[in-house]
């Protein structure tokens, strides 16, 4: 699963990141980084783009950047 | 106060002394740390050939005078934009205008320790001495984390100093801090990444190479930065090879960066305790209220009319005074050089007015930039940024062009000046291109000059407020392909991903508030004022030179005759001596009307008249048009004088009137509804305004660009105004 399939509320952990992908350096200084816990907060009005929650910081991301990030959903989801 | 780098190239004020770099990731409380250890002893200016802003302040610790280097926030060194670039040779002791630093402090969000420790990282591998300030320490215990500085100390290898808030003990103990490594440095022991072994290996072949690299550089070049293969020598130990490799064939992503996280993560494990994983529960609340789809753009909207309501009607009062205190200072000056005309006209004309022309702009600029510094220091900038991403993303912005583009309606030498929130320096090029495309208030003149004359007469109210309303609209509506074409046209290369960090909402600092917008307002007038300067008096020189002798006495003659005609000296003494000052009036008018119209400014009109003959201008509006380019707002006084009716506005009646019966010499009229809205539409579109044009050069650093700007849009005025008009008479509505 892909980070900007994910649902309001969701958890997840990061399984990988694209490193062909031009921003791929960027997105893991960012902290986006396997093995990092990642919470979706949802979609901007526009539905592009999304907020997530990593390493403890808020982060805005465009759903073409997120696809470029595999993740594998956690049990346990919690609700907004 | 700030005082402008005369030469921003040439550190020779502050060359020998100590240089500290203050360096940090954004949203960290850097600048507030900044503005603690130096207060206004601060110089501003830029690193030569860039456009990013060099900020050096100075401290005296110990009796010694330190210059503190402010380097734009930023969460790596690695170059992605200029401002990582620029920061990173600074650090590497590459920059010439800084020189080698002395000592980093990097400033640490405590409640973001993880993410700000890759910074770090990076930081303790360039062979300088580092201290870590954390900010922030005071808002751990509300976000339920336990902080163990010793632990953090023991860990970092490096002195540690906490602060929070307005806390001037805390400032007191960093200056301490920093004074001690000055004179006595201890270099950071860097994390033996990836393996101790491996770690000797690389230490030994730069010993035996002699080699001056730092750890730094020779980990990215192994990142691929320079390609690693150009470090691959056969005297490199045999597991560095194997490492090599390793990377090469690492599918889960930059494996440098990994090892950096892991590092700072097996660190943050050992010093920080978080009670719970929900912390962030105000900012959350205020988001999903600021964010939701419908309140959150609701909200925005609310905003966004309170900003501009501000910069429109409190800045008004504001310029009035200034437009009249400039004007007292004219008439002031003008009884004290009567005696030398030329002079006269100057200084009033040519300084004092081009002077004017410039501070006019400050209360807009100061205003929009309390409101950008509010917005940015609260985090609602980011919001912002967050929910008008969509709209700009398909044209190669992003959502952070849109508070420029929107303060272009305003002004867009403020809305130029505020770009410089803008990351991404493409995004911010093409934003400052098309931001004077936006309808600003200096154009309202003449829509309501032109609107009122021939729309509103004519074709009723409702016309009349549809036509201002599209005059607006259209700078918008074209600025968004023109992004989409430039970004086209300039940048072949993919996009940089759009990552933008929300900081929690914070209260703004008042004091950082009012020194930004004072800082940005005293910028624009040194800097941008000294060129729009020059720039009046070349235009004054043109509509005053020259001034053949022989003119004025036709005139004299003329009027001499007319007295005559009238028999003004056979009326009562009463009447006399009003008819004598109503036929001075009238001789001075026609007198200023016939300088203009000799000058060189009017000859260079009715020379390129013909050029602009296809658009419906006749050679008074070419002149209008030309004696504009410095302020558009001009062509209305220029018309009056054209007119022979002295100083005027765009409500003077007269000067509606003279434009309805002004006719060519065949008979049919000047104006027609047609000529008005390709006026109205040359005037939107085309860059009349010299202050947008030095503004553009202030922050974009060269000519060039303020040059294309010129071109893109007059070409762009001239092309579109000619398709209207030529239609338009096609179809039969002059």
């Amino acid at each position: 699963m892909r980070l900007d399939q994910m649902r309001s509320g969701q958890k997840a952990k990061i399984e990988s990141l694209n490193h062909h992908y031009q921003g791929a350096q960027r997105l893991a200084e960012m902290g986006i980084i396997p093995g990092e816990v990642v919470t979706f907060l949802g979609r901007a009005p526009l539905g592009d783009p999304l907020r997530v929650v990593v390493m403890d910081y808020e982060l805005c991301l465009r759903i073409r950047d997120a696809a470029q990030i595999t993740i594998s959903p956690l049990s346990g989801i919690t609700p907004e | 106060m700030i005082e402008p780098m005369t030469q921003p190239s040439a550190p020779k004020v502050w060359s020998k002394n100590r240089k500290v770099c203050l360096v940090g990731n954004p949203n960290t409380g850097k600048s507030t740390l900044f503005n603690a250890l130096c207060g206004a002893r601060q110089l501003v200016g830029n690193y030569p050939g860039v456009t990013v802003e060099k900020k050096v302040g100075f401290a005296t610790l110990a009796n010694e005078k330190i210059a503190i280097i402010d380097l734009p926030g930023m969460y790596s060194l690695t170059s992605n934009s200029p401002d990582e670039a620029i920061s990173e040779r600074i650090l590497l002791g590459e920059e010439a205008s800084v020189g080698k630093p002395d000592l980093v402090v990097v400033v640490l969000d405590a409640t973001n320790l993880k993410r700000n420790l890759f910074l770090l990282s990076q930081l303790i591998e360039l062979g300088l001495p580092v201290i870590a300030a954390v900010t922030m320490a005071d808002q751990l215990n509300a976000r339920g984390i336990s902080l163990d500085f010793e632990k953090l100390k023991q860990h970092l290898g490096i002195p540690v100093v906490g602060l929070s808030g307005h806390d001037a003990k805390g400032i007191e103990t960093l200056k301490q801090a920093i004074s001690q490594q000055l004179h006595a440095p201890t270099l950071p022991s860097p994390f033996t990444w990836p393996s101790p072994n491996l770690f000797r290996g690389m230490a030994a072949w730069q010993s035996a190479h002699k080699d001056k690299t730092t750890l730094y550089q020779l980990r990215k070049s192994l990142a691929g930065q320079p390609p690693a293969h150009a470090l691959i020598r056969e005297d490199i130990p045999f597991d560095f090879q194997e490492f090599i490799r390793e990377f090469e064939l690492d599918d889960e992503g930059p494996l440098e960066t990994q090892h950096r996280y892991a590092w700072a993560s097996k660190v943050v494990s050992e010093a920080e305790k978080r009670s719970s994983s929900s912390q962030r529960t105000f900012s959350g609340t205020l988001d999903r209220l600021l964010t939701h789809r419908l309140w959150g753009l609701f909200f925005f909207v609310g905003v966004m009319y309170f900003v501009f309501q501000s910069i429109y009607s409190w800045s008004g009062p504001l310029m009035d005074g200034i437009d009249s205190l400039f004007g007292g200072l004219g008439d002031l000056a003008r009884p004290a050089l009567a005696s030398t005309p030329m002079l006269q006209s100057l200084v009033v004309d040519g300084m004092i007015g081009g002077v004017g022309s410039v501070v006019i702009f400050l209360p807009q600029i100061v205003i929009l930039f309390a409101f950008v510094a509010l917005m940015e220091d609260s985090g609602y900038l980011a919001r912002v940024a967050f929910l008008m991403d969509k709209l700009m993303s398909w044209t190669g912005l992003n959502g952070r062009a849109f508070i420029p583009m929107l303060s272009g309606f305003a002004c867009a030498i403020p809305a130029i000046m505020a770009t410089r929130v803008m990351a991404d320096a493409k995004a911010r090029l093409i934003t400052i291109l098309v931001t004077p495309m936006m309808s600003c208030s200096a154009r309202l003149p003449v829509y309501l000059l032109l609107i009122g004359t021939f729309i509103e007469p004519q074709f009723g109210t409702g016309w009349a407020v549809f036509t201002l309303f599209a005059m607006h609209a259209l700078g918008l509506l074209l600025a968004i392909p023109i992004a989409w074409i430039f970004n086209k046209a300039f940048f072949k290369t993919q996009p940089q991903p759009f990552i933008l960090e929300m900081p929690p909402y914070r209260v703004p600092k008042w004091r950082n508030v009012t020194f930004r917008s004072w800082s940005a307002g005293k910028k624009f007038l040194i800097q941008t004022g000294s060129i729009i300067l020059a720039l009046s008096i070349v235009v004054w020189a043109l509509s005053y030179f020259p001034r053949p002798e022989s003119l004025a006495a036709g005139i004299e003659q003329q009027f001499a005759e007319k007295a005559a005609s009238q028999n003004v000296q056979a009326l009562e003494p009463a009447a006399r001596s009003e008819a004598t000052a109503q036929m001075e009036q009238q001789k001075d008018i026609a007198l200023t009307t016939a300088y203009l119209n000799q000058s060189y400014l009017a000859r260079m009109g009715k020379t390129v008249q013909p050029l602009f003959a296809p658009l419906g201008f006749d050679w008074k509006i070419t002149v209008g048009i030309l004696a504009a380019f410095p302020a558009r707002e001009v062509i209305v006084a220029t018309l009056g004088i054209i007119f022979e009716l002295g100083e005027i506005d765009e409500n003077s009646p007269l000067l509606r009137e003279k434009l309805v019966k002004d006719q060519h010499p065949d008979g049919r009229p000047v104006y027609t509804p047609l000529v008005a809205i390709c006026l109205m539409l040359f005037f939107a579109l085309c860059c009349q305004c010299m202050s947008t044009l030095a503004t553009i050069k202030r922050e974009l650093n060269s000519w060039k660009w303020p040059i294309f700007t010129f071109v893109y849009m007059t070409g762009l005025a001239y092309v579109l105004t000619l398709l209207v008009y030529q239609t338009g008479k096609a179809l039969g509505w002059s």
